[in-house]
């Protein structure tokens, strides 16, 4: 029988030699006893698909003929189309979504209905629109252009959160490829898709290879005589490097003295992961998830595939409470969905069927987010399921389009927050941008933040064409 | 929000407080009062800019604020005839500022902008090449830093281990940007973090792993027809002695094991610390995990050494009059071997060649050893040996070609997504090639090297580099086609080409033949020129910037762009900028299938718009003679259009534009097409200088400063007085006090 994560806390506990005689009780122990006492855990992934995720194409069967419309030709290209728009709303809309039937590409949610809030109709245009908005998107604020991510005015709401929940690692950002346009379908090694940031300037990295995302995450869980030699040999060297590095550090000053102060930390913090994971490798051992050759797939699908069952079994284990993951970027060709053009062609309406396959691009993520949420349910936490505290928040970094405007900015949200937000099976569609009672993309945040202790007003920079009130506090009608 | 929106609201405040905190602070109230008022008061304020209505920094004025330090920072105001605050009044105004901004949570944002390429022209470029000021200001320097190794420059020390491919892919730790058009490896722009480090480490191990156990792979051995077990190993001779034993190393194999993996790695001797320091590291590990283990480690923590990774340029010279220091000869060595090459400064070999060696590849000692031998100290030392490396013929300087990349950034044209508009005779890879050789070729003339860039009618087509590599070449097609086979299309091509005693186009695949349609040549017609560059059609062409790389680069995935070419020109050419495109702003061109680009464009014109606008279009709507491909023409097709297919509707190109507020008045007025606007800019001292700081920000890898006006003005002397030579102009920036001195 698969021990919880707090029954096996509780027996650890028990064990001579165990975790409770360790006199450095690792900060993943005391959230795990947190827990069993009966505190409540949260984390947060964050799923950015690249080319804006279509708002007509997330509404239940049921409200089609209330909400969507046959799309206007918005024509920034030849064959640029979309096919289904949403009718701007002038009031609120609240529609259960429990005997709702789903979007056929939603379908794979079916059974987690009840955990699912669809929220429409919210705004960013205090973000750059276009292809991307960059560190807007999770910041609320303009940067970047069309090829770069630029100015990183501050952090983004999940560089916040890591902050605000550590853990081993504090984030962690999957990608398969760093560069939005251009480029190769597939990148390897650390990317950085100018998505995330932990602090102003302070990007954060993703790592595109499943692989090397596998070997840092769970590799110190070791076992063999060679191994536990090895890891005593990278603790020596670890130790070495802090000292060395110190020591030269005396000589420089200014931004160059913060240069290799951020080489440091690096060294720092792969030695106080060491220390923290003493004593919890066999958990993490056991619930590692297995390399495949999808690991090393040079398709594309096969790496999301792989990225994702690396987040569960991140979330799982503990070794982190965030997880960011850029599915695709616009250079991105699905060659495992048969797709004939890049994402970015088939948002310009390119090839033999764009809005077929931006529907099986949206189709397969969902797929991946509810294998993800499966096996998070399927994992017992409290007095319920590591779902219940596990919030997945599905959106795009380009608001609702390939050509964002970013008076819309959909986001489908999976999970929850052990009853700190209301993600019960709604539907909620604000009303249309500058019309009453309309709501910016940093009052979800603000809510978000409210519900992991966070309680701000006011997120990132301010839509100067929108009052102070649809941009402020968080939304009454996910709050609880 | 403009300046004068933001303005019009603060206007409406009916409170006429003074920056109360400000007030406190006699030097900002000072400041403003003495510098800025005389023209930013009342109802008649410049550009309707009242700072006697300003209130204390809030969040409703911050935008206004940020200006107004951006505006001091890049001595822009007070203007030039105005009475000049001396530098410490200015740095206190803004420090308070500063301040008072962070206290609201807004980092002042030209502190950002001051090291970002992107906003190097914020400096006011009169000001930078003043004489008398430059003379005012103190000795030139750069700050001491640690500079990322670029990634050609990584790749080449991992060759270094040639077997290293055997162990698994190596990752690649370093990128950069682009650098379309803004210099992309800038010393401040850079770090190694922890992700990055893990990457790092990840090819350290492979890199130690190779230097000790090696790889052990099994292969199929030819002869004996079986798998076989093979061991690829580089191993330093010091390695292999201790590996080759069980006893635990003395410690003299100790020290020499860690001198020679200094010298392998960081291309130097250990001082005695370090050597005490890995030693005892070496010694510590074997003792946990063995000799060949322990070797592992000392190696790794050589390899993961920051040194390593990043050059350092700490400044470990004598220290001047100035408080200066001079780099160390061994800093030096390094940071003129990675200012022309990707090569470490143990590769870079001077003196004679051997007799007889075709390659002339010199003999005698390296760049560091000549280093270590005391002969890299003076500036003499280091200019001789800067002009020595730029002149050998046998070494290759990937930078010189990588700054015109991305000073230009026509490079980029194989990163505009055309999508099925073109076909593959759209090939950017060979349109990249053409225009690399043409600032090759130039550069090598060296004579007036940027006014041939911006006006030559001799363009490259193609191009195999030599007479005889071109006959190489067709002999190797024609030789290859069998006789008899009428349906070859090779054969048709050549044959009839040859026959005719006309030239063919070296080139075998029919499809890229075709590129040279965007140059308005017809393969089948064309007579391919034998001495290249050759004239382009009449009339046609007229610098880089009708080059169809460039163009094609500079434009959209459906149509040109006026709009970013004319905001090349204005920033790489007049030393402009354009302020940020405001928040609100929803920046589409309307499509409407009756209308020209240029027509459309219309809606630029509104006033609030044209206010930055006027400083773009008019740039680059002469270039509208050119279609997005590059392809010249007379006629513009209307609605959607897709390369070398005649458009359904078409209407007259209109070509003419103009220069706007270009700082220079000469070159203020209108022109009538592209050939007038290049050959104006080309004569122009501005542009020349423009061209000089976007040299200075690649050599240098930061931004230039006011501190460096005397640099700047002596390289812009440099190349002048030697009609134009890129080489003056370089060697003059790396025999620099910028380049040399750290502060």
């Amino acid at each position: 029988m698969a021990l919880s994560r707090r029954q096996w806390v509780r027996q650890t506990m028990l064990l001579p030699g165990g975790l409770s005689v360790s006199p450095l009780l690792s900060s993943f122990v005391r959230n795990l006893r947190a827990e069993s006492e009966g505190a409540r855990p949260a984390r947060f992934v964050f799923v950015l698909k690249s080319s804006g995720l279509t708002p007509a194409e997330l509404v239940p069967t049921e409200l089609e003929d209330k909400l969507v419309q046959v799309g206007e030709a918005n024509n920034p290209g030849p064959n640029y189309q979309q096919a289904l728009s949403l009718k701007p709303q002038e009031k609120l809309l609240e529609h259960s979504l429990r005997e709702a039937t789903l979007h056929p590409a939603m379908k794979a949610l079916e059974p987690f209905r009840d955990q699912l809030a669809i929220v429409q109709g919210l705004s960013g245009k205090m973000c750059r629109g276009g292809h991307s908005s960059w560190f807007g998107a999770m910041g609320c604020y303009k940067a970047g252009g069309e090829h770069d991510s630029g100015n990183i005015l501050g952090p983004t709401m999940d560089g916040i959160l890591a902050a605000k929940l550590p853990s081993i690692f504090p984030h962690v950002g999957l990608a398969t490829r760093g560069r939005l346009m251009g480029g190769s379908s597939i990148e390897d090694g650390v990317v950085y898709p100018g998505l995330s940031a932990m602090a102003r300037n302070r990007q954060l990295p993703y790592q595109a290879t499943p692989l090397n995302a596998y070997k840092e995450l769970f590799s110190l869980a070791a076992t063999s005589a060679a191994d536990l030699e090895e890891n005593r040999l990278q603790g020596t060297l670890l130790d070495f490097m802090v000292d060395d590095i110190k020591s030269l550090e005396k000589r420089l000053g200014g931004a160059e003295k913060e240069k290799l102060d951020i080489y440091l930390e690096g060294f720092e913090s792969l030695r106080e992961r060491r220390r923290k994971l003493k004593g919890v490798e066999s958990y993490i051992r056991a619930n590692a998830p297995e390399v495949s050759d999808k690991y090393t797939s040079r398709v594309e699908t096969d790496r999301i595939e792989a990225h994702f069952d690396i987040a569960a079994a991140t979330l799982v284990t503990g070794l982190s409470n965030v997880i960011a993951i850029r599915p695709d970027g616009l250079g991105t060709v699905y060659s495992g969905l048969g797709a004939d053009k890049g994402v970015h062609g088939l948002g310009h309406g390119e090839g033999s069927d764009p809005i077929g396959f931006r529907r099986k691009i949206r189709e397969h993520h969902i797929e991946q987010i509810a294998r993800l949420a499966a096996k998070l349910k399927a994992t017992p936490e409290g007095d319920g399921t590591m779902l219940d505290n596990t919030l997945i928040c599905y959106f795009s970094d380009a608001g609702e389009k390939h050509h964002a405007s970013s008076t819309q900015w959909p986001f489908v949200l999976l999970g929850g927050l052990a009853g700190r937000l209301r993600i019960d099976g709604r539907y909620v569609q604000y009303p249309a941008y500058q019309k009453p009672g309309h709501r910016s993309i940093a009052t979800l945040y603000n809510t978000l933040g409210y519900a992991v202790g966070i309680p701000q007003d006011s997120f990132g920079q301010l839509d100067n064409n929108l009052d102070t009130d649809s941009q402020s506090g968080p939304l009454k009608e996910l709050s609880v | 929000m403009s300046f004068r929106r933001l303005l019009a609201c603060l206007l409406v405040l009916s409170s006429l407080k003074l920056a109360s905190t400000l007030a406190d602070d006699a030097s900002v109230t000072n400041f403003v009062k003495h510098y800025c008022m005389d023209c930013h008061s009342g109802s008649s304020a410049e550009s309707g800019i009242a700072l006697d209505q300003l209130l204390a920094p809030s969040k409703d004025n911050l935008e206004l604020w940020q200006e107004v330090a951006r505006q001091v920072v890049s001595a822009n105001m007070p203007t030039a005839d105005a009475e000049q605050p001396d530098t410490n009044e200015s740095q206190r105004f803004v420090e308070a500022l500063r301040a008072e901004l962070e206290e609201l949570g807004q980092p002042l944002e030209i502190d950002y902008q001051q090291h970002q390429p992107s906003y190097a022209n914020l400096l006011n470029h009169d000001r930078l090449f003043d004489r008398e000021l430059a003379a005012e200001q103190g000795p030139a320097a750069s700050p001491p830093r640690l500079w990322r190794l670029h990634p050609e420059a990584y790749e080449d020390y991992l060759t270094g281990f040639r077997q290293l491919n055997k162990g698994g892919p190596l990752s690649k730790p370093f990128l950069l940007s682009d650098g379309k058009g803004v210099i992309s490896n800038y010393a401040s722009l850079y770090a190694v973090d922890s992700a990055t480090l893990g990457q790092l480490m990840l090819n350290c191990t492979q890199i130690a792993q190779l230097q000790t156990s090696g790889f052990r792979k099994l292969e199929m051995d030819r002869k004996v027809k079986k798998e076989v077990e093979r061991v690829y190993q580089q191993a330093p001779e010091s390695f292999t002695a201790i590996m080759e034993s069980e006893a635990v190393p003395g410690q003299e194999q100790i020290e020499a094991a860690v001198r020679e993996e200094f010298g392998i790695v960081l291309r130097r001797k250990p001082t005695s610390e370090e050597l005490a320091k890995f030693g005892a590291l070496l010694k510590d590990s074997i003792g946990i995990g063995g000799n060949v283990n322990g070797l592992r480690t000392m190696a790794m923590a050589v390899m993961l050494r920051p040194e390593a990774i990043y050059r350092m340029e700490v400044g470990l010279g004598e220290k001047d009059e100035q408080g200066r220091r001079l780099l160390s000869p061994y800093e030096l060595a390094h940071a003129i071997a990675y200012a022309l090459t990707d090569e470490g400064p143990d590769q870079l070999r001077f003196g004679p060649p051997k007799e007889r060696d075709r390659s002339q590849r010199p003999t005698g000692p390296t760049l560091l050893e000549i280093a270590e031998a005391g002969e890299l100290e003076t500036r003499e030392d280091i200019r001789r040996f800067v002009e020595q490396l730029w002149d050998a013929k046998h070494v290759e300087k990937p930078r010189v070609l990588r700054f015109f990349r991305e000073f230009f950034g026509y490079h980029a044209v194989e990163t505009v997504f055309k999508g099925d508009r073109a076909g593959k005779e759209f090939n950017a890879k060979i349109l990249v090639k053409d225009a690399d050789m043409l600032v090759l070729h130039l550069v090598e003339q060296d004579r007036e090297v940027l006014k041939q860039l911006l006006t030559t009618e001799k363009f490259f087509v193609q191009w195999p580099g030599s007479l005889s590599e071109y006959e190489r070449r067709i002999k190797y097609i024609t030789d290859r086609i069998r006789p008899g086979n009428t349906k070859d299309r090779k054969y048709k091509y050549f044959i009839e080409w040859v026959g005719k005693g006309g030239s063919p186009i070296p080139q075998a695949n029919p499809t890229w033949r075709k590129t040279v349609q965007f140059y308005n040549l017809d393969e089948k017609t064309w007579d391919y020129p034998t001495e290249q560059p050759f004239q382009m059609p009449e009339n046609q062409r007229v610098g880089m910037l009708t080059h169809p790389a460039w163009l094609g680069a500079w434009s959209g995935n459906f149509e040109n762009d006026p709009i970013r070419r004319g905001k090349w020109i204005r920033e790489h050419l007049l030393a402009g900028s354009i302020p940020d495109i405001p928040i609100t702003v929803n920046a589409a061109v309307p499509e409407d299938h009756n209308k020209t680009l240029r027509e459309r464009l219309a809606v630029t014109r509104e006033e609030y718009c044209w206010q930055c606008h006027r400083k773009m279009e008019p740039l680059g709507l002469p270039f509208e003679s050119y279609d997005d491909f590059g392809q010249f023409r007379e006629l513009e097709g209307l609605g959607a259009t897709k390369a070398l297919q005649k458009p359904k509707s078409t209407k007259p190109t209109q070509t003419d534009g103009g220069v706007i507020a270009a700082g220079d008045s000469e070159l203020d007025g209108p022109v009538k097409d592209a050939r007038e606007l290049m050959h104006r800019l080309a004569d122009a001292p501005r542009v020349r200088q423009s061209f000089v700081r976007h040299a200075f920000r690649f050599w240098m890898g930061r931004n230039e400063t006011l501190q460096d006006s005397s640099i700047l003005i002596a390289a812009d002397d440099a190349y002048e007085e030697t009609d134009g030579s890129f080489r003056a102009l370089v060697i003059s920036l790396l025999t620099s006090d910028s380049f040399l001195y750290r502060r």
